[in-house]
């Protein structure tokens, strides 16, 4: 942990999570990125994780190391290869209008960096504690999630 | 739990590993008597999910 402003807003793949219920022990709220002016709401935190990382898919950034397996029988099924190389699809917001978002319950501004090990690196910011806190996987990433 | 609804499926967990800060390991879909290997929770997550759904389509960014 450390003490530091907002860290690098110029990451195409930004993502300000906004914790409006914490009923439960799950956490409930609002994802908002650049590339869209609504936001995706999620129930429960593997929904929040799992719309993120079709959103990494989306965009193709960070670029995932690994390629996806998936249970099913028999031959698996040809996997599409996701392209890289494509345009970025049109900004909605800008990264200085999201980040002002806030939720009721808590506001983390997250960065993912890396996706190797099959999993996610980066850091999140909490305005509330102005604090950054850096994961190495989405299980840090949920403890950082689930302690605020 | 609610055991009147209607069963989604039932899979078997063995965490092996516990390298990178996250799991490694072998999960088994009981029903259909699948085994896949897997790097990470995310992954791990992500395999019940499209298991479960029946799907593995994106949606639009």
């Amino acid at each position: 942990m450390e003490k530091i402003s907002y860290g690098n807003l110029s990451v195409p793949n930004l993502v300000v999570i906004c914790v409006d219920e914490t009923a439960g022990g799950d956490r409930a709220g609002r994802m908002y990125h650049c590339y869209s002016s609504r936001p995706q709401t999620f129930s429960n935190v593997f929904e929040l994780i799992r719309k993120m990382d079709r959103f990494f898919d989306g965009i193709g950034y960070p670029q995932a190391s690994t390629r996806a397996r998936a249970l099913q029988n028999g031959h698996p099924k040809k996997q599409e290869n996701v392209c890289y190389n494509r345009r970025l699809p049109q900004k909605a917001a800008e990264p200085g209008e999201i980040i002002e978002y806030r939720g009721k319950k808590g506001t983390f501004i997250v960065g993912v960096r890396f996706r190797q090990n099959a999993d996610w690196q980066g850091q999140v910011f909490c305005p509330e504690k102005q604090r950054i806190y850096r994961f190495e996987s989405t299980l840090e990433f949920i403890k950082i999630l689930s302690a605020q | 739990m609610d055991r009147t609804k209607k069963s989604k499926g039932t899979f078997i967990v063995k965490v092996v590993d516990a390298e990178n800060a996250t799991w490694q390991g072998t999960v088994t879909w009981a029903e259909k008597n699948v085994v896949q290997n897997f790097r990470s929770a995310l992954e791990l997550v992500k395999m019940l999910d499209t298991a479960i759904s029946g799907s593995s389509e994106e949606e639009p960014v």
